[in-house]
């Protein structure tokens, strides 16, 4: 019987320690960047905020509220409408690549650290 | 197949049964409250599927698992519910096929570990295509973790199961 571990139960568990590794690897590569934007996509669009202010604002997306909030740098999901609430539940983001995803609203928040124009900036 | 037609239906019917029960008691568990990432499941569904590929028949298994992901997004989920459970258990599928040629070194754990983490990696797939942002590739470690855990899980409840002589005689 297939009970016991085997040698490809060690090389299958190995591979994803090593992929884990690698991956983790190089989002610490790639975050070096000074973590100042928030980056907002809804259905390809991508509107930009400034970290370095406080901001409290709302989305709508494909019938969803989100009530959005940017305080001492760090961005977070503080209400949402939508049936899951994982947006909400994932709390604070302040790291580059660190990212607040919004699945029936259409909507992912990511720490950027590119300088973007703030063509857009709610206040 | 040394089994009558009979008795691979009703295997395969209780396996869907228990499937569509166990994708239940996920949906209603809140995991997401202990372990706060978007995603982690523990799988539990996989259960009957796996031992549905191994014990009974590939295609009987590819069944089971259609069948139970449109019910399940029937009863429970949404249209992109159901997108991300078809991703994730397409790849877990090619998966179990890739598994059956290396049988002889590998035991459930590794079945399910390495299934784990190819729903994980389907399901990353398909939230980026639905949210239009290849940014969703930065969970994906947290994810792959969490498959590890979780795969050894679910092979531990796998493994006891698969002696019970319904199985067995199948084999």
């Amino acid at each position: 019987m297939r009970g016991r571990f085997k040698i490809g139960d060690i090389i299958v568990i190995s591979t994803i320690l090593i992929l884990i590794a690698a991956l983790i690897l190089c989002s610490f590569l790639s975050a070096g960047k000074n973590a100042s934007t928030l980056v907002l996509s809804q259905e390809g669009k991508k509107t930009y905020y400034p970290l370095s202010e406080d901001n409290c604002f709302t989305v709508r997306s494909k019938g969803y509220t989100l009530e959005i909030e940017i305080k001492k740098g760090s961005v977070s999901v503080i209400s949402a409408d939508c049936p899951d609430n994982t947006c909400v539940h994932t709390g604070k983001i302040s790291k580059d690549s660190q990212i607040i995803a919004c699945v029936p609203a259409g909507i992912t928040l990511t720490i950027s650290g590119e300088e973007a124009d703030y063509d857009f900036v709610a206040g | 197949m040394t089994s009558s037609p009979v008795k691979r239906l009703s295997a395969d019917a209780m396996l869907i049964g228990v499937a569509m029960m166990l994708s239940y008691l996920e949906a209603i568990l809140p995991l997401s409250l202990i372990v706060p990432i978007p995603g982690a499941k523990l799988g539990l569904a996989n259960v009957a599927v796996t031992l549905c590929f191994f014990k009974i028949s590939p295609i009987d298994a590819a069944a089971v698992s259609l069948i139970r992901i449109s019910l399940t997004a029937l009863l429970f989920g949404n249209v992109q519910s159901l997108l991300f459970s078809l991703f994730g258990s397409v790849l877990a599928y090619i998966g179990m096929c890739i598994a059956k040629l290396f049988i002889k070194h590998l035991s459930f754990y590794g079945i399910s570990v390495m299934c784990a983490a190819l729903h994980n990696l389907g399901q990353c797939l398909a939230a980026m295509i639905v949210l239009g942002s290849p940014e969703i590739l930065s969970y994906l470690p947290l994810l792959l973790i969490c498959a590890l855990f979780f795969g050894l899980i679910t092979g531990a409840v796998i493994t006891p199961i698969s002696k019970i002589k319904v199985f067995t005689n199948n084999a």
